[in-house]
Parts: structure tokens; C-alpha cells; sequence
């Protein structure tokens, strides 16, 4: 086999590195920052940022894992039963929720869950559902007539056809679609500063309060980073597919 | 056996197959020629259940085919779809080996009948991790043709399977089929819209216009009708076509048989050797002498075969195709 493997990970690899010495180091940060904006740094006692950061990833995680698996799970099923008035229901349903401001839905969870991690999760992972609900549904309807008439008429049952066939021919659009979830959900989680649930939106929010852009900073910088890094790790599961390339 | 039984198939107004009534023999090669639209790919559809006739009854073996669990059916009928249609996310010997996969055979013994199918269509074993991609025309429609014969199924639907080809791969592939066929005997639907191909590989020969039968019968049966049916709707021209379907060693009886050649008595000077007259072989068709004798500008070829030499003279050549029609 020829070995000109190009699939290196060294620009998230870099990305990595960067963002764990923002974590751990984020002081070498603030002292190139603090004479660029010409304001010192308050000291605010909180958790360390590393911590913060695994908040954040938590959050964005378990929201994203549970509107991937509603929203995936969803899409096939609308599809193997050919539930096409359904289907148009549900990207109305979906783009329509996904216009309410982030806010006024935050609102109304804390009143019903109450402060922390539930009300975040439960506004991320709806608001994540809506690409991924798209792009799977879109996925498997876009597949080239001719593939699915050959697999039927090579005696592929319904189930077979999916996993066989329609799975990996949409693929890369599904995985197109968790990404743009993953990179709203990246930096919507910041919301959980104000709810008590933690993550870079709490540097962020009282950067704001003290006046301190920082402090900012030092919540704003990391989540760009991740969604860059996101942004890159799907990319590369979209993958190079050899099939594709001539 | 497969009978198809007062056929009628619309696509919303469109009426694509208009009362078909056909039969399909055991270990025949039909084939169906009729020209772009008149319903032949929507005729296969309807035998693998792809589609579902509005009205009319299709049977194998004396079975209704509604009566047999779905993929189980489909499974049993090998189909070669129109362009090619592989599954390009998967590599050559997934595509060939996809009915036994399904079939949950055992791995290794879907290796074995992929090796076996690559030699059959005459691809070598490096293609086994190619993907449909990286394949040319024919290349695919031979893979196209080992998928169908995976799991050695009893009945063959080609759908115009070498219609991406070169007439000379196409050619070529015929006759690596026709010759697979004679090994195997399988019953064979084959569905075109090129003449030559249809008369080269006919057993039977159906035509077909309109979603309507025109005609159907032997090739050299059909030579009054065809000609003025075929030529009207293709331009190809039948008679002509049907020289092909006939070798010289079919007529070695009624040719002129010739005095040895006595190379030894003397020897020749080089002008004198390109004088001798050009021989041809036996295996050559009807068609190739025909156009040899016009190449040449005379009515006669001199024939070497391996039981001499003999003369095949035009008045001959003339006569094949009809004195074909009765047998
Ligand atoms: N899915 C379809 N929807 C509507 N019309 C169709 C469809 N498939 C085929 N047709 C029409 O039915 C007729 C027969 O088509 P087809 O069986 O594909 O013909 P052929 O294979 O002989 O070229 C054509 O007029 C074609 O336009
Ligand atoms: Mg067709």
C-alpha cells in the first residue's frame, strides 16, 4: 500500500497544545494581553480556568450527545417509514424553536428546573437539534436514485439498505450537520455563567461586570479555540473518502 | 419459465408497458430490442418487483411473483441495472460479493467466489480493492456483470449492461458473456437498443415499440418484419446485422472445395508471393467475408479451414441468412 498518508493531525494537534497552555498557563496570556488593552487584570477568585473548561466541555458534550441521539434517531426513522408530512412538520417545529433568542428560553427553564447544569443542558440540546435533524434527513433523501434502485434490486431489506448503503453514502452531510451543532453548542454554552452552571461563560460575564476585558478574554479565547478545534476534529471524521477521490 | 400475462404498467398518465403477454424459456438468452423509452427497463422492473403492473400477472416457474417474500425474490434474480449502478462507497469485491454478503455466507467462501467471478468477466485480482471510481466503462459493467452472477442466481435481468462501452469493448464483452452463458444457462433477459448486439447474442428476439410486442421469434425468422421495423426505428440495418450471427465454417458445405496449395514445388520469388491469393479464415463471420469481398472488389474468398481450402462465392454468402430463418 502507498504510505502517502496526508491525514496528519498536526494542525489540531497544535490547536491542542495551545489550548491546554491557556488552561494551565493563562497568565502568559494575560501578561501579552494586559499592555496590548492597557488595563489590569483584576484578581477574581473563581475555579481555575482549567476546571471552567471542563465545564464547558461537559455541558457542550452531554448536550450535544442527546441532540444527536434524538435528532439522528429521528431523522432515520422518518425516513425507513416514509413519514414525508411528518418530516416537513418537524423542520418547521425545528427552524421555528430554533429562532426563540437562547435567552428567553434559558428563562423559562431555570423557572421550571431551578440554577445550573439542567436548564443549560436542556436549551443546548434543543438548540442543537436542528442541524443534525437537517442534515440526516436531507442525507439520506439526496442519494443518487440509481444506488438505491441497486440496492433494492440486489435484495437489500429496508434495514440493510440503511446500514449498507444510505448510512454511508450521506455520511459526510450528517457529520456536516453535528458539526455545526457542536460549534453553536460550543459557544452557547457560555450561557451557563449566567445560570449558575459553570464554563467559560463565567470568566466572560464577570469580565463584563468588573469591567474587566481581560478577564474576558481569558473566557472568550478558550471557546473560540475549542470551536476552532471542533470545527477541525469533524472535518477530519468527514474524512478523506477514498471513494471519492479519483 | 417466466410468463408475463396481459402486462399494464403507467407512470402517472404516461402508459409505459400496454398489455404485454410474453414467455421467457429456461437457459435461453432473450433478447428485448426496442428503441430508447418503449418500456424495457420499466418491462425488468416489473419481473424483480421493483415495480408493481397495474393489472396483469407475472409468474415463475408457475408462481405469482407477489407470492415470494420480496428480497428473497430479488436475490434469486440476478439484475444488472442501466448505468452500471454500483455502490461507489464500496470496493470491487464488496460490490461482487454484496448478494452473499446479504445472504450471510461465510467470509471466506465469498472470497473464493469473488476471485472466481473477477476471472469469469476477465479482471485480475488486483481490482479486488479498486472502487467504482477508479474503473473504467468497461471495467465497471464487468463488475456490474459479476455482481448479478454472485450467488449464481437462475435468472439474469441486464439492463443494456454493456451500453457504456466502445463498440469494441462492447463487442468484446459480448462475446465473453455469450461464452459465460454457454457454461452456465442461465435464463437471460437482456435488454437493448442496439441491433447488432441484439442479433449477435439472441436466442429469441422480442421486439419491442410503444410499450407494445411488434414481434418476436427467432432472429433469422423475424427478417421480413424486422428489417422494415428495425431499420425504420434504429437506422441499423437488420439483414445486414444478422451476417454477423453466421460464421463461414456454418455454410463448409456448399463452398467450392479447393485443390491443396503445393507450396514445395517451387519457390517463389517475393512478387510472385504477394500475388497468392489472401486467405481467410473459416471463422470469420458472414458480415467480416461480405465486407471482404467488397474490400477486395470481387465475388469470391478463398477459405482456408482446417479441413481444406475451399471457395466461398457471393451467390452463397447471399442465401445464408434465409436458408437460417428455417432452422
Ligand atoms: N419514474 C418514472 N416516472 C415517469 N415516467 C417514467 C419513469 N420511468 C420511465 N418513465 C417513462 O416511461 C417510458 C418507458 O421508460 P423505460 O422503461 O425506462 O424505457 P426504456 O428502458 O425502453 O428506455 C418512457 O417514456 C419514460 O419516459
Ligand atoms: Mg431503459
Amino acid at each position: 500500500m502507498n504510505n502517502k498518508n496526508t491525514n496528519l493531525w498536526i494542525a489540531e494537534l497544535l490547536m491542542l497544545c495551545f489550548l491546554l497552555l491557556m488552561m494551565f498557563r493563562f497568565d502568559i496570556f494575560s501578561e501579552i494581553l494586559e499592555p496590548v488593552i492597557g488595563i489590569k487584570k483584576n484578581t477574581v477568585e473563581w475555579l481555575p480556568l482549567h476546571e471552567l473548561v471542563f465545564q464547558h466541555m461537559t455541558i457542550v458534550i452531554a448536550s450535544s450527545a442527546a441532540s444527536f441521539l434524538i435528532a439522528f434517531t429521528t431523522g432515520v426513522l422518518v425516513h425507513i417509514y416514509h413519514l414525508e408530512g411528518v418530516k416537513e412538520l418537524l423542520i418547521t417545529v425545528a427552524a421555528f424553536g430554533t429562532t426563540f433568542p437562547t435567552i428567553a428560553v434559558m428563562a423559562l427553564l431555570v423557572s421550571d428546573l431551578g440554577y445550573g447544569f439542567k436548564p443549560v443542558f436542556f436549551a443546548l440540546a434543543l438548540y442543537g437539534l436542528l442541524p443534525i435533524l437537517m442534515s440526516t434527513i436531507r442525507g439520506l433523501e439526496d442519494i443518487d436514485e440509481d444506488i438505491i434502485t441497486a440496492a433494492k434490486g440486489v435484495g437489500m431489506t429496508a434495514y440493510e439498505r440503511l446500514i449498507r448503503v444510505e448510512l454511508p453514502q450521506s455520511k459526510s452531510v450528517i457529520i456536516a450537520g453535528v458539526r455545526t451543532s457542536v460549534i453553536i453548542n460550543i459557544a452557547a454554552a457560555t450561557v451557563g455563567g449566567v445560570v449558575g452552571a459553570g464554563g467559560l461563560g463565567i470568566p466572560i460575564v464577570t469580565g463584563i461586570r468588573v469591567n474587566d476585558p481581560v478577564l474576558i478574554l481569558e473566557g472568550a479565547l478558550p471557546v473560540a479555540l475549542m470551536a476552532l478545534l471542533a470545527d477541525r476534529i469533524f472535518y477530519k471524521l468527514e474524512g478523506k473518502q477514498k471513494w471519492r477521490i479519483r | 419459465m417466466i410468463e408475463l400475462k396481459n402486462i399494464h404498467k403507467s407512470y402517472g398518465e404516461k402508459k409505459a408497458i400496454n398489455g404485454i403477454n410474453l414467455t421467457f424459456l429456461e437457459g435461453e438468452i432473450c433478447i428485448v430490442l426496442g428503441p430508447s423509452g418503449c418500456g424495457k427497463s420499466t418491462m425488468l422492473k416489473l419481473i424483480n418487483r421493483l415495480l408493481v403492473p397495474d393489472q396483469g400477472e407475472i409468474s415463475i416457474h408457475g408462481r405469482e411473483i407477489s407470492s415470494f417474500q420480496i428480497d428473497t425474490l430479488r436475490r434469486s434474480i440476478g439484475y444488472s441495472i442501466q448505468g452500471v449502478g454500483l455502490f461507489p462507497h464500496m470496493t470491487v469485491s464488496e460490490n461482487i460479493g454484496i448478494v452473499p454478503t446479504i445472504m450471510k455466507w461465510k467470509k471466506d467462501k465469498i472470497e473464493d467466489r469473488v476471485t472466481e467471478l473477477l476471472e469469469l468477466v476477465g479482471l485480475t485480482d488486483h481490482y479486488r480493492e479498486k472502487y467504482p471510481i477508479h474503473l473504467s466503462g468497461g471495467e465497471a459493467q464487468r463488475v456490474g456483470v459479476a455482481r448479478s452472477l454472485a450467488a449464481d442466481p437462475e435468472i439474469l435481468l441486464m439492463d443494456e449492461p454493456f451500453g457504456a462501452l466502445d463498440p469494441i469493448n462492447r463487442r468484446r464483452l459480448q462475446q465473453e458473456f455469450l461464452k459465460i452463458q454457454s457454461k452456465l444457462h442461465k435464463t437471460v433477459i437482456f435488454v437493448t437498443h442496439d441491433v447488432g448486439e441484439a442479433v449477435r447474442m439472441a436466442d429469441k428476439l422480442v421486439l419491442m415499440k410503444d410499450g407494445q410486442i411488434v414481434d418476436q421469434g427467432s432472429p433469422f425468422s423475424m427478417i421480413d418484419k424486422a428489417d422494415q421495423i428495425i431499420t425504420t426505428f434504429t437506422g441499423s440495418n437488420y439483414a445486414f446485422e444478422l451476417l454477423e450471427k453466421r460464421k463461414i465454417s456454418d455454410l463448409i458445405h456448399e463452398l467450392m472445395p479447393l485443390k491443396p496449395t503445393t507450396h514445395n514445388i517451387a519457390i517463389h520469388s517475393k512478387e510472385e508471393e504477394n500475388q497468392t491469393e489472401q486467405e481467410f479464415s473459416d471463422e470469420m463471420s458472414l458480415k467480416e467475408a461480405l465486407v471482404a469481398m467488397i474490400i477486395k472488389g470481387s465475388s469470391e474468398l478463398v477459405v482456408n479451414a482446417s479441413e481444406g481450402r475451399y471457395l466461398l462465392e457471393f451467390g452463397v454468402l447471399a442465401k445464408a441468412i434465409r436458408r437460417g430463418e428455417y432452422e
